[in-house]
């Protein structure tokens, strides 16, 4: 019995040629002579056998397309990220507080990557260019780099109104207060002929809030622009969702009629702080 | 990708799980590839992302963790050995009959760490060092599982084979 609970590990290892030679040989010796270990050694090589044959599950092909899929798009948005660093350091009419701002803002989006979330999946299914959550991500996105450009600067929300209203906005725009964060400015997309509203808030410190905000209607059967169906059924059932990654964090939400995107390089949980319970 | 989506499976236990296992397993590797060190083991640096992502999101439905009664186990599995006086029942073509599913499913009710070592081992062909890295637990650890694991599953393997009649009762 002291030979057995001596060796009876040592041959699960014999089995896995994990012993050395020396080694492997005298339990050889060992197990020849030995009834237990001998039934133990059989034991464990029937084992391995079985298991080593047992059916392995090949990766189903749509799986496999769909994570090409989104290696592809984060790739895109990492490439993005860096031709916008190499147009900085070639431009050297950047005035200097302007680029402090954007490398500022830079900085917290590389530097400082939030945790993922629970409704990960939920951001990741949105597709295309018609999907709002991708346009507003793309959006805050040219706004650090300068290719989406407010079309009225005030810090005052009365005007940026206005400004919606008379550039065709036709839907009832939301613009709350920001403790912290003042307007910056507003700017009216055109989407199939509708008349989008887009405005900005920024703190002292380099940080952007962007607020995307249509109609609900705009999103109903896809009509202007999408979301997908299980996206649209979180936030009407009250839900706020929220998405972050590569330190850009984005919220959607349904206020009164509206369905607002928000991006920013602050963390997911401010932005939820600030606009869960508007 | 096949060996992730394999050990997912087999981990998980369904099919849904080990896609969503698999796909969140990629999408870190993609975002930590700066993390990889050129030279080391690949396969082995996606395995642990894989281990990670999981204990995040799967393991932490687990209210406690598995307990399992060794003792109780390896008291059957030396009833089978004293019962039997030949090794008819430590034929390989006896447990083939036995069907893929219900491999599986045995593999799948072994307790996690069992469970993780033998389908390294096993399936997946790692060595005890590439095991044991993984698990962050000594070789020796890892061997000593390895040994109950193969072990347990004997019995589990063995009461199947006895319920379906490719062994006689008589035998043990």
């Amino acid at each position: 019995m002291q030979l057995y609970n001596e060796n009876n590990e040592l041959i699960t290892a014999l089995v896995d040629r994990e012993l050395p030679a020396d080694v492997e040989n005298d339990l050889l010796i060992k197990i020849k002579s030995n009834a237990d270990l001998l039934y133990d050694y059989k034991v464990q090589l029937l084992i391995k056998k079985i298991v080593k044959g047992c059916e392995f599950k090949k990766t189903p092909a749509a799986l496999k397309q769909k994570i090409i899929n989104q290696i592809q798009t984060e790739s895109e948005k990492a490439n993005l990220n860096f031709d916008f660093i190499s147009g900085i350091f070639r431009r050297p009419i950047y005035a200097f507080g302007s680029a402090l701002v954007v490398i500022i803002a830079l900085a917290l989006l590389l530097f400082n990557p939030t945790p993922q979330v629970s409704s990960y999946n939920l951001g990741f299914e949105q597709r295309g260019q018609d999907n709002m959550f991708v346009q507003a991500r793309g959006n805050f996105q040219n706004l650090l780099n300068g290719k989406l450009t407010p079309r009225i600067t005030t810090t005052d929300a009365k005007e940026i109104k206005t400004f919606f209203e008379t550039e065709g906005v036709k839907y009832k725009t939301i613009i709350p207060e920001l403790e912290n964060y003042s307007l910056v400015g507003g700017v009216v997309s055109d989407e199939q002929g509708e008349k989008l509203a887009h405005h900005v808030y920024a703190d002292n410190q380099g940080h952007l809030i962007y607020l995307f905000q249509v109609d609900e209607s705009f999103l109903a059967k896809n009509a202007v622009l999408k979301i997908s169906d299980a996206l649209h059924s979180y936030l009407d059932d009250g839900n706020c969702f929220t998405f972050s990654d590569r330190g850009v964090s984005t919220l959607m939400t349904k206020k009164e009629n509206n369905i607002l995107a928000i991006v920013s390089n602050v963390t997911k949980k401010k932005l939820e702080t600030k606009f869960c319970n508007i | 990708m096949d060996a992730l989506y394999n050990f997912s499976f087999k981990m998980t236990g369904d099919s849904d799980d080990a896609n969503d296992l698999v796909q969140e397993t990629y999408m870190r590797a993609f975002r930590f590839c700066d993390k990889f060190e050129k030279g080391t083991n690949c396969k082995a640096w996606l395995f642990r992302i894989m281990k990670n992502t999981f204990i995040n999101v799967y393991r932490k439905e687990l209210k406690s963790p598995e307990k399992v009664d060794y003792e109780e186990i390896a008291n059957f599995y030396e009833n089978i050995k004293v019962s039997n006086t030949d090794d008819a029942h430590l034929e390989k073509d006896i447990y083939d009959n036995l069907l893929d599913d219900e491999l599986t499913e045995a593999i799948s009710n072994l307790p996690e760490d069992f469970r993780t070592v033998i389908i390294l081992c096993d399936i997946e062909g790692f060595t005890y060092e590439e095991i044991a890295d993984f698990v962050d637990a000594p070789v020796e650890t890892v061997r000593s599982r390895l040994h109950r694991a193969r072990k347990m599953l004997f019995t589990k393997l063995h009461s199947y084979a006895i319920d379906k009649g490719y062994l006689t009762k008589d035998l043990i």
